[in-house]
């Protein structure tokens, strides 16, 4: 049970609906200090209501967690006279969250079974996509004083599992043809291919920019299965990144859309980052905060995305944001709409055999990424180890290897069924330092039972192995506990880093306190390991602790007078441990200097108030 | 609702009345931000006594300070705005009628060149040959606008500069091996007398602040960025001072804790924590925007080397270990196709910035451009991220996020790991 569920299982039982494992929840309770506050709070709530569960009843539980969130839980039950007046009180003003709930039209609705298997369902969906073809209408709000909209049609056009035409005109009325924007992706195979429009920032005796708006095309040739370097957007079929370690949504209920039945949930911007940044690779569009809650609506019976209405979160953090960025939103505000005209799914194959031909004429980059097919007596293809299992209706895809100029040898097999994916990647030319494969810097090591030691990267979306012969990562759109039964059914035996890799355990905290003189730990975090991983690099010290599920949390700590210069220009101050510090949503970072100590606690996974609460926590190693 | 009676009824009703419309707006607001409830952080004030220092004081007294300080009633926040160039005059104009806005200071800044100082016994402590200098960042203050950003430890420093003095930064002190009494020889044959060492953030990381009078007289006349204290809500501060400039003129707005300094240009080191690092050469300037180095520095400091993908450079030696690694680790991974050898336009180069006004890290040899042809400075980035991840675990930023995006420029901000 991980947290985000013990939260919604803790919000049923308090409505008196069934609970399936209440064994499961008394247990993570047992363990987790912050859930067992949750509930307290929720159960005092309810029991200064003195209410039954009612029909439609909005879910309080993230109300309850936002309060908890800021320290400011129920206030205990009154006595005596006091007490009718408190009871009165807190009715109406549950009947006035009711209100102000339906008043808002966000999370209004209950939070329905449908709903809940959304994730489940997504998942599961993936494997029976085979075509998608779709046109959209983007609104989306100009920030600032400016305001108004920008409009834009889109046509999506796929075919499992890799090809893919993305073509997005700009409609904004008011603007000439040549002041509007388009962009076009196009994918198929090992071929990919992209044009974008190009900002310019003039600057005063420095850059002129021209009057007519700038493109850039790019074009991959070589291009490995499902590569990372030439993607393709699928998560505009099927946004399964998105609720790939999602916990179950709130409902939103359902529409009809394009004629096709819709369910509807309501998540956070960040939760279907991976959605709107498929948009991205043809149209640039104004960047949405991490916190603005996303009504997403999606096929009932295919799971595929087909209308999502982004709004601007009422947060404090967010409305600063918004004025770095160069507007301030009103809270609830719509600031990004995108819903499909016409969609048809698993349709005949779209016409012509060119549907997803590259545009003539030379891009302005060409890359080729080193990809070639090759039977499987190669000799860097036969490193590639094949899983004794692969997870069910998978079939045998692209595979080949792939060479660059002075990299190594990587062999590559990959699997597919309709949009779902897996791939094996391997080499026997691994120069070490850090773990093959890309896995990021938020990695930690997970037990493959048989297949000896793993490391999963923090998005839980690839797993690591390292062995004297070969380094291996097995990588796909499946859930991470296949991913582990795909990697400890390798015939190999993973085996822990060597010490002077990046990701090497290689000191206890004791002597970590030697080197940064009044170290900080997350010995008290709940819900993550006791033991960490604590790495020394010269005057580095970082230690690294797995939490529940897919969690999480690196804390990096050096003896320096001031962070670093801000690199990505969306961090915002936030006051933690008492000082000023700063929080990057793109990193997943909140940086404070302490005690002569810079102090970095990052996780992909835990968002800014959790981090906070675990900051104020840290404790002298 | 203390009283019984008619009272207590009006009382309960009064109760029913107000949690109803608290309900109506803790639920319209806890819904609308349903899903990221626990994401609202604490905005920050500056509760701290050093308004200007970015993040914790380094000295201890500062420290003890900070963490009584804390939980006191805030003061007044305070905001850094700048724009690319020279500060906006109507960001300034802006700032001073805005009805939250309690105090400002503008800051002059610019390049001055030392040739010679001495100690407070006279003896010199550093001598350039005739026709050179050492390149100093300075800062121009009114000296009692600014002081209401420091501490309260550099506050009567700061407020009693006067015309012919200046105030070392802590950094720089170390630098010129100087201290209160010490005199600076300028170029155009003015010299200022230090009057104190004051902490790195009291004069936004800068080496040296003067006066307005006398920064006028070394040529430091540019407007950088302005400081403003203000009592209000911060978003709406910004919208309105962006909305008093250009549609298409950039500017940024930062907080304590944001950035290590509130100064402009805040995405790179000030050019003291580069000295401090990689030392401090004396240069002769030419007609264009290179310049003669002291070749002594040269040879001590530069190395040219064989790197993966971009072949021979000529960088500081501090570097080239995290610039092979990163592109080592470019290869690796392979994605040397990410780097045009072609668009590798050189490491170490004497010069200043394009802008002229100040000396290129490039001089240092401590940043590379790279695929620059397709990333000119100003254009959006075309880089891969991945390629700009890989620099940044080895301790170099890059160009992509600045007002002016120069996302061809990865430069040295941070060992690596840091």
């Amino acid at each position: 049970v991980r947290c985000d569920d013990a939260l919604v299982a803790v919000s049923v039982r308090a409505d008196s609906e069934d609970l399936d494992d209440a064994a499961a929840l008394d247990a993570h309770l047992a363990s987790c200090a912050e859930c067992r506050r949750f509930e307290r709070a929720i159960l005092d709530l309810r029991s200064q209501l003195r209410v039954e569960a009612v029909d439609r009843a909005p879910d309080l539980a993230p109300a309850v967690t936002a309060r908890l969130a800021r320290g400011d839980g129920p206030a205990p039950p009154r006595s005596g006279g006091g007490r009718r007046v408190a009871v009165a009180a807190a009715v109406a003003a549950v009947a006035g969250m009711v209100a102000g709930a339906t008043f808002v039209g966000v999370g209004g609705r209950p939070r329905s079974p449908a709903a809940a298997d959304i994730p489940e369902q997504v998942l599961a969906a993936q494997h029976d996509i085979t075509s998608l073809d779709s046109r959209l209408t983007i609104t989306e709000a100009v920030p600032g004083d400016r305001g108004g909209t920008r409009t834009f049609d889109a046509h999506l056009t796929y075919r499992a599992p890799e090809s893919m035409v993305l073509a997005v005109q700009e409609t904004t009325t008011g603007r000439s043809g040549a002041e509007r924007a388009a962009g076009e992706l196009v994918v198929d195979g090992d071929r990919w291919w992209q044009e974008t429009a190009r900002q310019c920032s003039p600057a005063a005796g420095r850059v002129q920019c021209p009057d007519e708006p700038l493109t850039w095309s790019r074009s991959v040739t070589g291009r490995e299965p499902f590569s990372d370097s030439a993607p393709v957007p699928l998560e505009l079929v099927s946004p399964v990144d998105s609720f790939m370690l999602a916990a179950a949504p709130p409902g939103a209920g359902e529409r009809t859309i394009a004629g096709r039945r819709a369910v509807g949930v309501t998540v956070t911007a960040a939760q279907v980052a991976p959605v709107l940044d498929g948009l991205q690779a043809a149209v640039e569009l104004g960047p949405v905060h991490p916190a603005d809650p996303v009504e997403l609506w999606l096929d009932a019976q295919h799971l595929v995305p087909v209308a999502f209405d982004v709004r601007a979160a009422d947060d404090p953090a967010r409305a600063r944001w918004a004025a770095a960025v160069g507007g301030v939103d009103r809270p609830g505000a719509v600031v990004l709409r995108v819903e499909a005209d016409e969609i048809r799914i698993n349709g005949p194959e779209p016409a012509g055999s060119d549907a997803f031909a590259l545009p003539a004429g030379p891009a302005a980059a060409t890359t080729d990424a080193g990809f070639h097919p090759t039977p499987d007596g190669d000799r860097a293809l036969s490193v590639v180890p094949v899983p004794g299992t692969v997870p069910g209706g998978l079939r045998a895809y692209r595979s080949g290897t792939v060479t660059t100029p002075g990299g190594p040898a990587v062999g590559v097999r990959s699997w597919n069924d309709g949009r779902a994916w897996l791939t094996v990647r391997a080499t026997a030319e691994w120069a070490g330092g850090r773990l093959f494969g890309d896995l990021g810097p938020d990695v930690r090591p997970i037990d493959l039972g048989g297949g000896g030691t793993g490391y999963a990267a923090g998005d839980g979306r690839r797993i690591g192995l390292h062995t004297d012969a070969v380094d291996v990562v097995v990588a796909g759109s499946v859930p991470l506990d296949e991913l582990r039964t795909v990697a400890a059914g390798l015939g190999l035996r993973g085996r822990p880093v060597p010490a002077g890799w990046a990701e090497a355990a290689t000191a206890g905290l004791d002597d970590a306190a030697v080197v940064v003189p009044g170290l900080l730990t997350a010995r008290g975090a709940e819900g993550f390991a006791v033991d960490p991983a604590v790495r020394v690099d010269g005057d580095t010290v970082t230690e690294v602790r797995a939490g529940p599920g897919d969690r999480t949390l690196a804390l990096t700590q050096r003896t320096a007078p001031a962070l670093p210069p801000p690199s990505s220009g969306d961090e915002t101050g936030v006051e933690v441990r008492g000082v000023a510090g700063r929080y990057s949503a793109e990193r997943g970072e909140l940086e404070w200097v302490e005690g002569g100590i810079a102090v970095s606690l990052r996780s992909p996974t835990i968002g800014l108030g959790e981090l906070v609460a675990i900051a104020d926590d840290l404790e002298p190693a | 609702v203390t009283g019984g009676g008619p009272g207590r009824r009006a009382g309960t009703i009064a109760a029913v009345v107000v949690a109803a419309i608290a309900g109506v707006a803790a639920g319209a607001a806890t819904m609308a931000g349903i899903q990221d409830a626990r994401s609202a952080p604490t905005p920050v004030r500056p509760a701290t006594p050093d308004p200007t220092a970015a993040t914790t004081p380094a000295d201890e007294s500062q420290r003890a300070a900070t963490a009584t300080t804390t939980a006191a009633v805030p003061e007044p926040a305070v905001l850094l705005a700048w724009t690319p160039a020279g500060l906006d005059p109507g960001l300034v104009a802006a700032a001073a009628a805005d009805p939250v806005v309690t105090a400002t200071s503008v800051v002059r800044g610019g390049v001055v060149d030392l040739v010679g100082s001495r100690d407070t016994a006279g003896a010199v402590v550093d001598a350039v040959q005739p026709g050179w200098g050492i390149p100093l960042d300075v800062v121009a203050i009114d000296p009692p606008h600014h002081a209401a950003f420091v501490s309260t430890a550099d506050r009567a420093a700061v407020a009693g500069l006067g015309p012919g003095q200046a105030l070392l930064g802590a950094t720089s002190a170390e630098l010129r091996r100087l201290g209160p009494g010490g005199v600076v020889d300028l170029a155009g044959g003015g010299s200022v007398v230090v009057t104190a060492v004051v902490s790195d953030p009291a004069i936004g990381g800068a080496e040296v602040a003067v006066d307005t009078a006398t920064g006028a007289r070394l040529g430091v006349g540019t407007d950088r960025y302005l400081l403003a204290s203000y009592d209000g809500d911060r978003p709406a501060l910004e919208g309105r001072l962006r909305a008093a400039l250009a549609a298409d003129t950039a500017v940024r707005f930062r907080g304590p804790g944001e950035t290590p300094y509130l100064r402009h240009g805040d995405a790179v080191l000030p050019q003291v924590q580069i000295k401090s690092r990689f030392g401090e050469f004396a240069y002769r300037r030419g007609p264009g925007d290179e310049f003669e180095q002291d070749p002594a520095w040269q040879a001590a400091n530069l190395v040219t080397v064989d790197l993966p993908i971009i072949g021979t450079a000529r960088c500081h030696r501090g570097v080239v270990d995290a610039l092979a690694g990163a592109l080592d680790e470019v290869v690796a991974a392979n994605l040397a196709g990410l780097v045009d050898p072609a668009g590798f336009a050189g490491c170490w180069n004497a010069r200043t910035t394009r802008a002229g006004t100040s000396i290129s890290r490039h001089a240092w040899g401590v940043a590379v451009d790279l695929n620059f042809g397709q990333n000119p400075t100003g254009l959006a980035s075309v880089q891969d991220p991945r390629l700009v991840a890989i620099f940044a675990r080895w301790g170099f930023t890059e160009g992509s996020a600045w007002l002016v995006p120069d996302a061809g420029h990865f430069e040295f901000v941070s060992p690596p790991g840091g």
